[in-house]
């Protein structure tokens, strides 16, 4: 792992102890891990975060069952100034909230009680992935348009406002130039991980991402799925 | 107020009080035109039309009127004519009633009993000073022959008032009318038990957002109340549902939250310690309590999603995707590999609960899985047969005692007694929770165990709703 040393990451969480121990395990990471126990307290550091930019938060750790307002709520406020990474903490089980928050766009999730060593790889491909080598700058297939470099997308040369996660799939697929990309290269590529079984994480992004693309007038098509196997963008 | 009874208690005693009036009305009506045709009775132009026959077509065309008369009808009453023997002339028995009047006006101090043929009768004589005015006309035949003409009221004169059609169509009438009534009064009363049973069948298939419609219980009687009374137990009904998947989701958040500290101290203290194999242990007892916790959460929800409404589910489709699934989960088994097969030769689609549906296969295909011995074979088989869909999920598995075959689908039920394999594992919730999202599907499950096989049966309703 070639990390630099102290990547700054916040919690959202109301179980104080929990954060505490997460504290402790994250450090022997080389990550430090800032706790809020509720939302507001949250949203208001993640503020005065952006606002401040000296110690910035690399990504955010939330939990989706908060006191208060809820973890979804937050998602929304946060998701309207800022694209910072986040990965949700969910109960398993409750697949509508989790469903619901990568409609929110939350980039993963990770049903309670997690793997420690699990939270770290997701937190690292995450981080890793925006600083993902890059050999061609400028990536085109149709009407999408994509800079590696400045991390933007456009279509018809209008700008599409998508989250890390969605950015990554969207230039996936416009690497492969039409041809199909597999749920497993796309995992592997857009969420640092490989796909497994019942997991819709993909198919909510790829969701969200034709939601965007409609809002600039492509048609519903243009992501094209192949039931079983994966996506692949269609010419217009 | 007890208004439904009163009005039951009302038109039965209308229907009653109009039946016995109408009937009485009747009788009445019956007594007077029997008197009418009794005292007004006029046969001269009955006499005259017989005169004038006899006179020019002699007895024999007397007696061919005299058929033709009876037989079309014509009269009100019955016509005989006698000769002078008593004898009608067509040779019919006659009534009682002309043997009296010959008694009385012909042979008034002859002693009845004397008359040849005539019935007996009780009561004797008529009083001696009695002497009725009506005449019996007397005919000359051309042989000098006398013949009298009597007229008897018919027992159809009196309803032959009208005439025979008139009456059937009186019949019909009144019988569709009353018919009519019947219905539209009884239907009245049924529309809301119809309402309530419709309500109630929505209620237990879980609908607990059902109410009584404000038609019905916004009434002043005893529908009214029971609507009102049905609606505040699905209220309550409501609520506890609520309640319960509240705390079934609170339960397993309190039981999450410790197991994640857990977990997490549990990787410090292996950082620090460097100790392995115990520790991995307690990580595993960790994850089984959590999948355990997971089980519960569903099993208690699994019929509380009454917002859910059913949707049409491409079955081939959602066992291809349970199949894909499941092979990824033992794709890095090698221990333990078995081929699943799918048989669906055609294309089924199904009405119903889609996460319910994809439990269940998920649950007995794993259930197959881990009792089907190495390098065998799963058969899923999808058929759809005339009254319902079948599924078949078979494994080369030992299966199950013939006593037990039910009992595996009960919640923690573990084969103890080693018939499906010695050791007791998982969390003994699978089976329980695929025949609850069966029958939440209004389908059925079951089990079979042949000598190679052990099979499990789902069954799931063609029609998709078959109320109303």
């Amino acid at each position: 792992m070639d990390m630099e040393i102290n990547q700054n990451i916040i919690l959202i969480d109301d179980d104080e102890e929990l954060g505490y121990l997460l504290k402790d395990f994250l450090s022997h990471h080389q990550i430090n891990l800032t706790i809020a126990n509720n939302g507001e307290d949250g949203i208001k550091m993640l503020e005065e975060n952006f606002s401040s930019s000296s110690k910035s938060f690399a990504l955010l750790i939330l939990d989706i069952m908060l006191p208060g307002i809820s973890g979804l709520e937050v998602l929304k406020k946060i998701r309207k100034d800022s694209d910072i990474p986040i990965i949700m903490l969910t109960a398993s089980g409750e697949d509508h909230d989790r469903i619901l928050g990568l409609e929110l766009g939350a980039d993963d999730y990770l049903p309670k009680p997690f793997n420690s060593q699990e939270l770290v790889a997701r937190i690292n491909a995450i981080l890793r992935r925006s600083k993902n080598n890059i050999d061609v700058d400028r990536r085109k297939f149709g009407c999408i348009e994509i800079s590696m470099k400045s991390r933007k997308a456009t279509y018809n040369n209008t700008p599409l406002r998508l989250t890390g996660t969605e950015f990554e799939i969207l230039s996936c697929l416009t690497l492969s130039q039409g041809k199909t990309v597999t749920k497993d290269q796309l995992s592997e590529e857009a969420l640092g991980r490989p796909f497994i079984p019942y997991d819709r994480s993909i198919d909510t992004h790829i969701s969200n991402l034709r939601a965007k693309l409609k809002n600039h007038g492509a048609a519903k098509e243009l992501i094209y799925s192949q039931r079983g196997i994966g996506y692949a963008l269609l010419e217009d | 107020m007890k208004n439904l009874f009163y009005k039951i208690f009302i038109s039965f005693w209308l229907t009653i009080s109009i039946t016995v009036c109408c009937a009485a009305l009747a009788g009445y009506y019956y007594h007077q035109r029997m008197e009418q045709i009794y005292t007004n009775f006029e046969i001269d132009e009955v006499i005259i039309k017989a005169s004038v026959i006899l006179d020019t077509q002699g007895i024999t065309g007397l007696k061919v009127w005299l058929k033709n008369t009876s037989q079309r009808n014509q009269y009100p009453y019955r016509i005989f004519i006698i000769n002078e023997e008593s004898q009608d002339i067509l040779g019919r028995e006659l009534p009682r009633r002309i043997f009296d009047w010959q008694a009385h006006f012909d042979q008034p101090h002859h002693r009845r009993d004397n008359i040849p043929n005539r019935p007996k009768r009780r009561d004797q004589l008529p009083p001696r000073n009695l002497r009725p005015t009506n005449f019996i006309p007397l005919l000359i035949g051309p042989d000098n022959q006398r013949y009298r003409i009597f007229s008897v009221p018919t027992n159809t004169s009196v309803s032959g008032y009208f005439n025979d059609n008139i009456r059937w169509f009186i019949l019909f009438f009144a019988i569709s009318l009353s018919i009519l009534i019947s219905y539209l009064i009884t239907r009245s009363y049924m529309k809301p038990f119809r309402h309530f049973k419709e309500a109630t069948v929505a209620i237990s298939e879980g609908k607990l957002k059902t109410r009584i419609s404000k038609s019905i219980s916004n009434r002043n009687d005893e529908m009214g109340e029971l609507g009102r009374d049905i609606d505040a137990m699905t209220e309550k009904l409501f609520r506890a549902s609520e309640n319960h998947q509240e705390m079934a989701r609170n339960i397993s958040h309190e039981l999450r939250s410790p197991l994640s500290r857990m977990l997490v101290a549990l990787e410090i203290a292996t950082q620090k310690t460097g100790e392995k194999i115990e520790l991995d242990r307690i990580k595993g007892e960790i994850n089984t309590l959590n999948e355990l916790i997971e089980y519960i959460l569903k099993y208690s929800k699994l019929d509380a999603s009454e917002d859910e409404l059913p949707k049409l589910i491409n079955l081939n489709e959602l066992i291809q995707d349970v199949v894909s699934n499941i092979n990824f989960e033992y794709k890095n088994n090698k221990e333990h590999s078995i081929n699943i097969k799918i048989n669906a030769n055609e294309e089924v689609l199904f009405e119903g609960h889609e996460d319910g549906l994809r439990s269940a296969f998920e649950n007995v295909l794993r259930n197959s899985m881990k009792y089907g011995p190495n390098n065998s074979e799963v058969i899923f088989d999808l058929k759809s047969k005339e009254d319902a869909i079948e599924i078949t999920i078979t494994d080369a598995g030992k299966g199950v005692k013939e006593s037990d075959k039910d009992k595996i689908f009960e919640p923690f039920y573990r084969h103890i007694h080693g018939n499906r394999n010695d050791q007791p594992s998982g969390s003994g919730l699978g089976l329980a929770i695929a025949k609850r999202a069966i029958e939440w599907n209004r389908g059925t499950i079951e089990a079979i165990t042949t000598n190679q096989n052990f099979i499990i049966k789902i069954n799931l309703p063609k029609d998709t709703k078959e109320k109303s």
